[in-house]
């Protein structure tokens, strides 16, 4: 018996147990999904980096903001609201299976080098607290990489509570405090008659035009704002997704906004450039900030806000592609029912124990080969660039949805959805191409040979994936099955009622 | 309608695909939790040097502020803002320049996004500033510094 089919109000006298499960099933309230996002989307980690840019950090925000992060917001809230699932199914119900894998797995690989690079950092930023020679220790970093992938795979096989709770926690004493802290000294030392340390005229406002560089600026800034839609999956959990997940989501963006404006424009106010010194990570401008103050105490204080602020992101993302890639596994038999177990809280252990296995291997050719953490920032260049591929099937499919299902009951409607889509589209068109023009880091080789590395990781650990879980797949993997495309876990109260 | 293949296998021990039959709640993962983030900021107040503003501490400060003039590189305010933030041996700067996975982490602090996959150009002010910060308070992390960074293709932000 599923509890899916079931409709609440007409199992309340006759089916006991199905409703008693449905009764107890709501268990994210909008507030929670909205500090989860927020901690899946922004962190203090990109305010050093952006106060480099002074009062023109503003304009690299609002650009790409503009013209990328509210067609992803607007547009997820309406799929969201009209199909539980996420991206696999939003993907599916408009081009069919084999792409709604393609558009789930681009999401799900990019974490593949996104969690060691992530918890590098976490290493890096908890030796700064404790002793700044351990960030070039190799079995420091791996240590800590390994420790806490595990340790946050464990809280996530708690379930989704855990997850939740922990996640919107974590943003909330990480992100929101540590931010407000940060906006409200540097208010203080502006009004305290110090001179901003960056220039704030209105000519400011313009970055430096630097050729093809200010253009990648922009452009590749769109990427600040990427992982809006990954709690979508999550969406059945809340009690009314139609009306609730848009709300969601236009929180979740004014709260990135101010984050990511106010952080770094605090920073600028303070830091000179000349001495931001980014290789310590977002410690250094820290506690430079805090020198200023003769508030130096706070420096360890903030830096494990810091920390606790990426791990609740980290523990956000790890419940939320894999969850995409279980449903799509389960409902068209495209990964083994081993990886398809659920523990009793219902989350795919196998899957995050064989990522763990993955991240850990990876961390340790990251700490202990010069020449991987050299040039691992390259892996994470090409797990972008398959990021954007999903972005670019979810725009394509919220305007065919549109057309072929318009009677469709929506919780919400993205106005001038058209516009929306080809604002989104060609953004992440536009951010795909410049994936393949070399950065500052990249003095190996020419552009050619540059391109070619990128773009054979890509069409390896994208498309090429994803074609060969098509090909192995077997009819009898499926284990859960969707006439109408329904999730594999039990659908909203609201898709019941349809 | 939906409807359930096999409720019993091969979907694990579990047969009912219910994310939400929720049994038990999280008090102990959140008090253990919270617990851990006490212990380790306790940790940190007691291992984390805050930097040693002293005469010595003055006296860098000065040369740094000598040699980003020189530079043409913007600066802070007042001294006082350089010794604070740096002390007497910019510990936090000086042990962390010139190593692979430092370096690595540089790279990732101008990356954007939340998979931080996106890299941003590199500002010049930015190695230029630390370059002098390494030059005035640890000269031994210099080349190293240098031959890493060299190749670099830099983003200028000041204008001319």
């Amino acid at each position: 018996m599923s509890v899916a089919a079931t409709n609440p109000s007409e199992a309340a006298g006759t089916l006991a147990a199905p409703l008693r499960i449905v009764a107890k099933r709501n268990v994210i309230s909008w507030k929670t999904m909205t500090f989860m996002t927020v901690s899946v989307v922004c962190s203090l980690r990109a305010a050093p980096t952006m106060a480099v840019f002074g009062l023109g950090s503003i304009l690299l925000y609002a650009i790409p903001a503009v013209l990328f992060f509210v067609p992803e917001t607007l547009i997820s809230a309406e799929l969201a609201s009209a199909w539980p699932g996420g991206i696999y199914r939003w993907v599916t119900e408009a081009f069919g299976p084999k792409i709604g894998l393609l558009a789930v797995w681009c999401q799900y690989a990019q974490t593949i080098f996104y969690y060691p690079a992530l918890l590098a950092y976490v290493a890096s930023t908890l030796a700064y607290v404790v002793d700044p020679r351990l960030a070039s220790s190799g079995m420091f970093t791996a240590i800590v990489i390994i420790g806490v992938y595990w340790a946050a795979a464990i809280i996530s096989g708690r379930g989704m509570k855990a997850v939740s709770g922990l996640s919107s926690a974590g943003s909330i004493i990480g992100t929101i405090i540590p931010g407000i802290v940060l906006v409200g000294l540097g208010i203080a030392y502006l009004a305290g008659g110090h001179a901003s340390a960056a220039p704030m005229h209105v000519h400011d406002l313009l970055p430096a035009w630097a050729g093809i560089a200010s253009l990648v600026l922009v452009v590749n800034n769109v990427l600040s704002f990427d992982g809006m839609e990954v709690n979508a999956v999550h969406v059945s959990e809340l009690k009314d997704p139609k009306r609730e997940f848009p709300r969601v989501m236009f929180w979740s963006i004014g709260i990135c906004m101010l984050v990511f404006i106010l952080s770094a424009l605090a920073v600028a106010w303070v830091v000179p450039n000349s001495t931001v010194s980014l290789t310590a990570g977002v410690m250094q401008a820290f506690s430079n900030l805090f020198g200023v103050f003769h508030l130096g105490f706070m420096t360890p204080v903030v830096g494990v806000m810091i920390i606790l602020a990426m791990l609740s992101g980290m523990i956000a993302w790890l419940a939320g592609p894999s969850t995409g890639l279980l449903l799509i596994g389960r409902e068209e038999g495209f990964i083994p029912p081993y990886f398809q177990k659920l523990n009793k809280q219902g989350m795919q252990m196998n899957i995050f124990i064989w990522q763990g296995i993955i991240t850990s291997i990876i961390a340790c050719l990251y700490a202990f080969i010069p020449v991987v953490s050299d040039a691992y920032w390259i892996f994470e260049v090409m797990t972008i660039q398959i990021y954007l591929v999903m972005y670019l099937l979810m725009y394509l499919s919220a305007m065919k949805l549109r057309k072929s299902q318009p009677d469709r009951p929506r919780g919400y409607r993205t106005p001038a959805l058209r516009t929306m889509c080809g604002m989104g589209i060609f953004t992440t068109v536009a951010a795909f191409f410049l994936g393949f023009d070399p950065p500052s880091q990249f003095h190996s080789g020419g552009t050619l040979v540059y391109i070619l590395i990128v773009a054979g990781g890509v069409g390896i650990m994208g498309p090429g994936a994803a074609l060969l879980l098509d090909k192995i797949k077997k009819p009898h993997w499926k284990t859960f099955q969707s006439s109408t495309g329904m999730s594999a876990f039990a659908t909203s109260s609201t898709d019941a009622k349809e | 309608m939906i409807q359930e293949l096999d409720i019993s296998s091969p979907v694990g021990e579990h047969p009912i695909p219910e994310r939400h039959a929720y049994t038990h709640n999280n008090r102990s993962l959140y008090a253990f939790t919270a617990v851990f983030i006490a212990v380790l900021i306790i940790v940190s107040f007691v291992t984390f040097t805050r930097p040693t503003n002293n005469a010595t501490a003055t006296t860098k400060a000065v040369a740094l502020e000598t040699l980003l003039k020189k530079e043409g590189l913007p600066l802070p305010t007042s001294l006082s803002e350089i010794s604070n933030s740096l002390g007497t041996s910019a510990a936090g700067v000086c042990d962390t320049s010139g190593y692979n996975l430092t370096d690595a982490i540089f790279n990732q602090q101008f990356s954007v996004g939340a998979t931080a996959g996106r890299t941003l150009p590199v500002e010049r002010e930015v190695l230029d500033g630390q370059l002098a910060i390494l030059d005035t308070y640890c000269p031994g992390r210099v080349s190293a510094f240098v031959r890493h960074f060299h190749a670099y293709d830099l983003y200028q932000l000041s204008r001319p």
